[in-house]
């Protein structure tokens, strides 16, 4: 059964968002290749789910890296079906304060990373005929920045992009590429501001569902986009955010 | 008045769907079990297509539209699936009307938690040449009714503390214009700005709002500018109203609990080119 089974390979996936989305493919039977640059939290959900899982610690902004993933993915599993890029960094400084090193390195991992990760799953789609899904992770921020993210706001914003261009030269291929733009959801991404009760209570007033996110409400959105059940959904943002860009 | 009308319809079969994977565990039968949706529109085309994958999904639902023979085949269909099915005739342009249809769906099902607008009405003209009252057929149909509705039902989840789920169908035109179809234009352009104040006024109370906007589906709304459109789509055929309906389980099913206030475009890829 396990040898049929499809296959996603999952980046960010030791912790929130990427974590959620780990165990929600997995209760849904895939078998995983999990990325993720955190070693020792990659092993301890990789050893928590019920499916074959090859844990792979590595940095999604190694190109090489991200093509031996795949091929090792292909090897192990004879199959690839699905990409989800959650992997993401925050920087947090004014515009001014940025450094060379804060915008290169979360160009990097946002955007650059995923983008790899696309060519060599679509390299192995085509070769293999079959047809695919892709998610990317993105961001409310894709749309509507937020002050001293700008780094972060841009990354996300052109993730977006390239999820239409992906989606554009995949579609003859049945090969469907779509973004999710989560609002603040409960990760470490956003621990500090959550836990600090006048910055939490602005936060949630901002939300017209007044509470923050789940990973796994994420993670449901990510389970339809690759599901058979949005089959003719490509190149769209799903916004998973309480309502906040609309208000 | 030189305006052509084709009404929101279709009954085009479910079929050549791919570029998926199958969810070997999750029975889609889960999606909705215990819930009752109102469907306006819901005699064919797309309104058709939600209410038969939302009796998949488990739910009842209402079937509301102007002409009692369509929603009685449609009723028949879904008695055929083992489900249950209340056809109320309702014009959504007329407040009283909409008033006692919410008021006989209500007393048939009272944990009616799903609303979806989906009556539409396209034409064409010359802009200059829509004379008033066709322009107001299509605002009506296309938003007023939609703001009657949700107001109605919302009165009703409020006043029991119950939560809610609306979705509006508006359409690809939300983001790109077409010439001759002014009034439709602008009427889905307000029915996702409605969504999103809705989404904000209501979120607090539990509803959900959300809008989905379809491309080009094969209905017999789309049947006059069907060649045009499998060019315009990257997947290269027209989507199915069933393709439609599934969007629209996942937004009002628990999977969706945390989106509201957007759109979810349901196109083949129709705004990348």
């Amino acid at each position: 059964m396990n040898g049929d089974s499809p296959v996603a390979i999952v980046t960010g996936a030791a912790s929130g968002i990427g974590q959620a989305i780990a165990m929600r493919l997995a209760a849904d039977g895939f078998r995983l290749t999990l990325i993720d640059v955190a070693g020792e939290a990659l092993t301890t959900t990789a050893a928590s789910l019920p499916v074959p899982v090859l844990p792979a610690r590595v940095d999604v902004a190694d190109r090489a890296a991200m093509f031996d993933v795949v091929r090792e993915t292909t090897v192990t599993f004879a199959r690839v079906d699905v990409l989800v890029n959650a992997a993401g960094i925050l920087r947090r400084a004014p515009c001014l304060e940025h450094t060379l090193e804060d915008w290169r390195r979360t160009l990097a991992v946002n955007l650059d990373g995923p983008f790899w990760l696309c060519q060599a799953v679509t390299r192995q789609l085509l070769a293999a005929g079959s047809s695919g899904a892709i998610v990317n992770i993105v961001s409310v921020e894709a749309v509507r920045p937020l002050p001293y993210h700008v780094a972060y706001s841009v990354s996300k914003g052109a993730l977006l992009m390239l999820t239409k261009a992906m989606a554009l030269e995949l579609a003859p291929y049945n090969i469907r590429v779509n973004a999710i733009g989560p609002g603040v959801i409960e990760t470490g991404m956003n621990v500090d501001a959550r836990q600090t009760p006048a910055a939490s209570a602005a936060l949630k007033a901002r939300i017209p569902m007044r509470r923050f996110g789940r990973p796994a409400e994420v993670a449901e959105v990510a389970a339809f986009l690759i599901s058979e059940r949005a089959s003719y959904i490509t190149g769209a943002l799903i916004l998973v955010d309480g309502g906040w860009t609309a208000s | 008045m030189t305006a052509s009308m084709v009404s929101e319809g279709g009954g085009a079969p479910a079929g050549g769907q791919s570029g998926g994977v199958e969810n070997p565990e999750r029975a889609p039968e889960e999606l909705l079990a215990g819930s009752v949706a109102i469907v306006t529109g819901a005699g064919r085309g797309i309104g058709r297509g939600i209410a038969l994958e939302m009796v998949r999904a488990g739910a009842d639902v209402v079937l509301l539209s102007r002409t009692l023979t369509e929603l009685e085949a449609v009723a028949a269909e879904i008695r055929a699936l083992g489900r249950r099915a209340l056809p109320v005739v309702a014009d959504v342009r007329d407040a009283a009307q909409v008033v006692a249809a919410v008021k006989k769906a209500w007393e048939a099902f009272p944990s009616i938690d799903i609303l979806v607008n989906n009556a539409g009405l396209l034409m064409f003209s010359k802009f200059w040449e829509y004379d008033e009252a066709t322009y107001r057929d299509i605002i009506d149909t296309n938003l007023t009714g939609p703001f009657l509705l949700c107001q109605v039902v919302a009165d009703y989840w409020i006043s029991r503390g119950t939560p809610g789920r609306i979705i509006n169908i508006a359409s690809v035109e939300t983001e790109v214009a077409y010439p001759d179809q002014a009034p439709y234009a602008a009427s889905k352009g307000g029915l996702l700005t409605l969504t999103k104040v809705l989404a904000k006024e209501l979120g607090p109370a539990g509803i959900r709002v959300a809008a989905l906007g379809p491309g080009p589906i094969d209905t017999p709304m789309s049947q006059r500018f069907k060649a045009q459109s499998e060019v315009g789509v990257v997947f290269g055929r027209l989507g199915q109203t069933s393709e439609v309906g599934q969007a629209a389980v996942f937004l009002a099913s628990q999977m969706a609990s945390f989106v509201t206030g957007t759109i979810v475009y349901v196109d083949g890829g129709y705004l990348l080119r």
